[in-house]
């Protein structure tokens, strides 16, 4: 007890869950509406046009300097509030293109198209984190810029609106945070983790080619069958043989294709390729590994040299998400000492990817913390069952808990960074 | 000269090739337009109504008794357009000479003024010409020159002469369909067997075969390997079907290279492999189709045994689940034994050949990996001793080109291969001719 009264006191330099607390319970009955509204009218990405505007306006009322199209639909709110550091803080605004089965009463109103991924839940936060910070701007000092961004699903968005200048125009931040639901926690149970969390993504086409000819004179051919499978299998070995033990990556082909009937050797055989990673050296390990060992099948078939593999890497990709540690020390430390013991995980890396890592720049300037907020009722995971998981077609968050646990977690933490030094 | 004159001696029961040109020569402008009229006609495999009808009305107008209509499918509703038209001609042996009907799905390209301008669907519904792309024309019409030429100097041979026009040689179902509906129990079980057909990689006129197998067993097989499918980020969660599928490509290679004996013919060609819908999906199976190729039948059975054996290994070396097994499918009906030529018999109508039509008109043909379904009338215990031989069809200048310099060649089953046609004919009814005559000797 005494204990945890003098790391309180440490950290006391924020304001507590309760202050956030008595500022937060009257607003959440508004907060759900406009979450309900923000669920039944999604957008796919590149497309939130309305949503962003829905956006821009509550921000503006709340008092916020508002900036609308920075980067495809993405809105920039600033509150300069006295001298100290600024924090960045991100909600993504896109929906997917699913088709909605809840049977909710604010189900999707668009056929075919789904907040199935907890974006509503994030831009709630962000509006109740905007409202709380506003409120209380005397227990802070600093500059917060608020951040709604298009696009996170197709990987576009946060690299838009760098582009656009958004570090330039406004400020580069000290600090940079975000959060987003998880179907795979109990509602309210925060988690993240130091270091890297989710993955670079990287997607790779390749086309193997050959010389097609008849089944039954497979000497006249260059078969690109037996490359292809050699090459799947060789790859294999990029993970097995040439990444460090224990350092994770994957290299998974998703789709092969080639030929069309049992006694034709076709000319060629397309293979895709899904490249996941944390750091740059894995990155380009298993990238030029890949080219590598496709160009040298082919070499060891003695394909033509005007046959080699066709090799390309999709510009698209997303780099890995990583979390820096000193800051998700200290954060950690504050939701322990704030939303108690309980309520905080560790939490096991993904290879999955997402576009906040772009925030933190490639050389990790900007120190930043993406965190999850457990989004299922306990009831449902009882005996090792799963919900229904993000971009699932019936995922449905509990999104009272969770709002309220993210601006909770959001607040606290702003608050405990914004301090002048 | 002198020991030359003694084999010819040797050989010389049955007509020689000159007593066949004399008879054959007023003939040949009829024989060519009723090919004209077959080729610009074509009908694909199992459809083959009205080119039937022409044969059977030309060998009953010879006096042969024909039966049409003759064959059985899988689908006994199914109608058959074999014919079968006999000849007796008193006490001795029964030869069948077999030619077959059917086009193939090919828009022709030749430019010829008598080319078909045929239009289909195929049965799967796609719009497609159709042509004689493969020579049937030539071998209708070589077994109709040697209907005649037969009815001709009937009084040079005696026995049973069965000419067979067979259905769906293309797609494997017509020997069988005809030997399924009594072929040998109706007309009687032939003492010799033999069929031709148009060679592209020969010069025109000269006449090809060897002792032994020809071509080969052809098997089909359909393999779908199965996983757990999942994100593919997380490969750890799911049982990869493509992965598998690569190892069991890989590790096919090695029936050929590690389980057949070195030096016999096999083939396991892996012709089309699908699996996955995009990059970052694990998919739950892929789909593989493979054509199998043999001559034994012992190196068939461990082809086809190796493939099973490999695919369940590889599942369970990937720890699949037990209801996850591959599946691997042998087609019962997608399927043809190799053509086996009975080497006495080949050695026989070699020696006679090259002694009727010339030394340099005759050679031996390198065995291949294609099939044919004329392989059926020999039976599976091969009581019935068959030859299979090819009559060059290409010209010679050509076809030099394309064995010294690598020049392409059109091929069969191409949409622009056009035989040497009234060459091709000519000598395909002195060989059979003078190997018929011979074989059903006074």
């Amino acid at each position: 007890m005494l204990v945890a009264l003098a790391v309180h006191v440490s950290l006391a330099a924020g304001v507590s869950t309760a202050e956030v607390d008595k500022v937060l319970s009257p607003k959440l009955a508004s907060l759900v509406a406009t979450y309900e509204d923000l669920h039944a009218h999604p957008e796919l990405s590149e497309k939130e046009a309305q949503t962003s505007a829905k956006l821009a306006a509550k921000l503006k009322t709340l008092g916020y300097a508002v900036t609308t199209g920075v980067g495809l639909h993405g809105v920039v709110a600033i509150l300069k509030n006295g001298d100290g550091p600024t924090l960045l803080v991100r909600a993504d605004m896109d929906a997917l293109p699913v088709t909605e089965d809840t049977g909710l009463t604010y189900a999707s109103t668009t056929r075919g198209v789904m907040h199935a991924c907890g974006h509503d839940v994030h831009m709630t936060s962000l509006l109740g984190t905007a409202e709380v910070m506003a409120r209380l701007k005397d227990r802070w000092r600093g500059t917060l810029m608020l951040i709604g961004q298009s696009a996170e699903e197709v990987g576009k968005g946060a690299k838009a609106m760098l582009s656009a200048g958004l570090y330039e125009k406004f400020a580069k931040p000290t600090y940079a945070l975000a959060l987003h639901v998880d179907a795979g926690s109990p509602m309210g149970v925060v988690s993240t983790r130091s270091g890297y969390v989710l993955a670079n993504v990287d997607s790779v086409d390749i086309t193997v080619r050959g010389v097609g000819g008849h089944g039954a004179a497979p000497e006249m051919a260059k078969d690109p069958i037996v490359m292809a499978s050699e090459l799947v299998m060789t790859l294999q070995t990029l993970v097995s043989r040439e990444l460090s033990p224990g350092e994770p990556g994957v290299v998974t082909v998703g789709s092969f294709h080639g030929g069309t009937k049992h006694n034709i050797i076709p000319d060629e055989v397309k293979l895709q390729l899904t490249v996941r990673s944390y750091g740059e050296a894995a990155r380009k390990l298993l990238l030029d590994g890949i080219a590598r060992i496709a160009n040298g099948v082919a070499a060891a078939h003695g394909v033509p040299a005007d046959r080699m593999p066709v090799i390309t890497n999709h510009p698209g990709g997303t780099p890995a998400t990583y979390n820096d540690p000193e800051l998700t020390e200290r954060l950690t430390r504050i939701w322990i000492a704030e939303l108690g013991e309980s309520t905080v995980k560790p939490r096991a890396p993904r290879m999955t990817g997402e576009d906040f890592g772009r925030f933190s720049l490639p050389d990790h300037s900007v120190p930043a913390v993406f965190f999850f907020v457990g989004a299922t009722d306990p009831k449902l995971m009882e005996h090792g069952k799963a919900a229904p998981s993000e971009h699932s077609s019936r995922f449905a968050p509990v999104a009272e808990v969770v709002i309220k646990r993210g601006v909770q977690a959001t607040v606290v933490a702003a608050t405990a960074l914004l301090q002048a030094r | 000269m002198i020991l030359a004159l003694v084999i010819h001696v040797a050989v010389a029961a049955g007509v020689p090739s000159n007593e066949v040109d004399k008879a054959l020569t007023p003939k040949l402008p009829a024989l060519l337009a009723t090919y004209k009229d077959l080729h610009a006609s074509p009908e694909l495999s199992e459809k083959e109504e009205k080119t039937s009808a022409k044969l059977a009305s030309k060998l009953k107008s010879l006096g042969y008794t024909v039966t049409t209509n003759f064959g059985r499918y899988a689908d006994p509703k199914q109608p058959a357009y074999g014919v079968v038209a006999v000849f007796k001609n008193g006490n001795g042996p029964t030869l069948l000479v077999r030619a077959d009907m059917d086009a193939l799905p090919v828009t022709e390209e030749t430019g010829l003024p008598f080319a078909s301008k045929v239009r289909t669907k195929t049965p799967a519904g796609v719009e497609t010409g159709v042509m004689h792309a493969c020579g049937h024309d030539v071998h209708m019409t070589s077994m109709l020159g040697t209907a005649e030429m037969m009815m001709q100097l009937k009084d040079k041979w005696r026995g049973t002469l069965v000419l067979i026009a067979q259905p769906a040689e293309e797609v494997g179902s017509g020997a069988k369909s005809m030997l399924s509906a009594g072929l040998y129990e109706k007309f009687g079980k032939p003492n010799y067997a033999i069929g031709l057909h148009v060679d592209s990689e020969t010069a025109a006129g000269v006449v090809v075969t060897r002792p032994g197998f020809l071509l080969a067993n052809v098997d089909t097989v359909e393999v779908t390997m199965r996983g757990v499918g999942g994100h593919g980020a997380y490969p750890n969660l799911v049982k990869d079907p493509i992965v598998m599928a690569g190892e069991l490509v890989v590790a096919l290679q090695t029936i050929v290279s590690r389980e057949v004996t070195p030096g016999e013919a096999a083939v396991v060609t892996v012709g089309s492999i699908h699996g996955g819908t995009k990059s970052n999906v694990i998919p739950d199976e892929v789909k593989l189709q493979l054509t199998v190729r043999s001559y034994k039948e012992e190196v068939r059975k461990v082809l086809l045994a190796g493939i099973s054996r490999i695919a369940n290994g590889i599942a369970a070396a990937n720890g699949v689940p037990g209801d996850r097994m591959p599946i691997v499918k042998v087609s019962e009906t997608d399927n043809t034994p190799a053509l086996y030529n009975n080497p006495e018999l080949t050695e026989r109508l070699m020696t006679l050949w090259k002694s009727e039509l010339g030394e340099s008109a005759v050679a031996i043909k390198e065995a291949r990996m294609g099939g044919e379904d004329f392989s059926r009338y020999s039976l599976e215990d091969r009581s019935v001793p068959a030859v299979f031989f090819f009559v060059g069809a290409s010209d010679p200048k050509a076809v030099e080109a394309y064995h010294k310099e690598g020049k392409p060649l059109a091929q069969g089953h191409t949409a622009r291969y056009a035989p040497v046609a009234e060459v091709a004919i000519r000598r395909g009814v002195q060989a059979t001719v003078v190997a018929a005559t011979n074989l059903l000797a006074l």
